[in-house]
């Protein structure tokens, strides 16, 4: 079976909220929320490994996002990262905007079903 | 498995530009995605597994400069507000000595002309202790170009350019100790806006370039790495 995968712009536009929401949920690290994304999506969003990190370090950047390292039961170094009281904030911008435009196509959809 | 993950990061160390923090994330990705892929394919050789999570991760190049993208530091807003304070302070009156202000500018100009139409030792002198009040800032502006310098020249440019700032500090203080321990008041020193906003610009960089060393030091310098 062949999946529909996701447009690579509307996969690098939605990175944002899905890492935001994601971490709204508790703390993660890199290989965690790719994980989540490719299972939740069912396979039809495939983020490239090499993509998540920089867009995570930007989110740090910006404050949506607070890292911070920790030593695994192996005693290796990973970078948890989790969610700030301004991520929150966007998030919930983010939700509302990815609504409009769900809702709104749900609807010109559901007409031109009729 | 360590062996192979260890080479996988010596050479992306050697080839890319990625910091020590960005290498232990794109190690534990490395591992866990090889872990996986291992798991999928039990025949899979501990080598072979680490080299498809490596080309599932890209070309570690490309990865490095999205790094630097992604990061806007604080240091460099800091940085060239300084480089911009050292501008203006150029423009300013470094000296004044009974009623005559001279500008930087003017002194080197000045200097250089001396230097040209009568090879003054004075002339050089002056232009000797210009080059050496400024080659601190300029190695940080070599630095500030350079997306990810050496940790060893930042630090060194990082010293250069605090011991920079600290003898021009010192050298002001000493101006004024000695005019006001002669009954001078505060308005008599013979230092003009443009020297103390030069010590304000050298103090402006040297922070940011601290700044700077701090995001280049890795993250828990005393953690040992466990190899196997």
């Amino acid at each position: 079976m062949t999946l529909l995968r996701t447009p690579k712009q509307l996969v690098a536009a939605s990175s944002r909220p899905m890492i935001l929401s994601i971490l709204a949920g508790g703390e993660s690290y890199g290989y965690e929320i790719l994980k989540q994304v490719r299972v939740l999506s069912g396979g039809r969003i495939e983020w490239s490994d090499g993509m998540l990190y920089p867009v995570l370090h930007r989110l740090e950047r910006d404050g949506l996002i607070k890292g911070r390292w920790a030593l695994t039961e192996e005693g290796r170094r990973r970078k948890y990262y989790r969610l700030t009281k301004k991520g929150k904030g966007q998030m919930a911008r983010d939700r509302e905007s990815w609504r409009a435009v769900h809702g709104t196509l749900e609807l010109l959809w559901g007409k031109s079903h009729v | 498995m360590d062996r192979v993950v260890s080479a996988w990061r010596t050479r992306v160390s050697r080839t890319s530009s990625l910091s020590v923090c960005e290498l232990d994330e794109l190690e534990d990705h490395l591992r866990a995605r090889a872990l996986l892929e291992m798991e999928f394919d039990v025949a899979l050789t501990p080598q072979r597994a680490v080299r498809l999570a490596a080309e599932e991760l890209g070309e570690t190049r490309t990865l490095a400069r999205e790094f630097v993208h992604a990061g806007r530091p604080r240091w460099r807003r800091l940085i060239v507000a300084g480089w911009g304070l050292w501008a203006v302070a150029c423009a300013l009156p470094l000296s004044s000595f009974g009623g005559r202000t001279v500008t930087s500018a003017e002194l080197l100009r000045a200097d250089l002309a001396n230097l040209a139409s009568r090879g003054s030792l004075t002339s050089l002198l002056g232009l000797l202790a210009f080059a050496l009040l400024n080659v601190p800032m300029v190695l940080t502006l070599c630095r500030f170009r350079n997306a990810r310098p050496r940790i060893g020249r930042l630090r060194m440019a990082t010293w250069l350019v605090t011991a920079n700032a600290l003898g021009v500090l010192v050298i002001g203080s000493g101006f004024v100790m000695r005019w006001l321990s002669a009954g001078a008041t505060l308005s008599d020193v013979p230092l003009g806006s443009g020297w103390w906003l030069y010590t304000a610009s050298l103090a402006c960089v040297a922070a940011a370039m601290w700044m700077r060393l701090g995001d280049a030091r890795p993250l828990g310098q005393g953690h040992s790495r466990k190899q196997a």
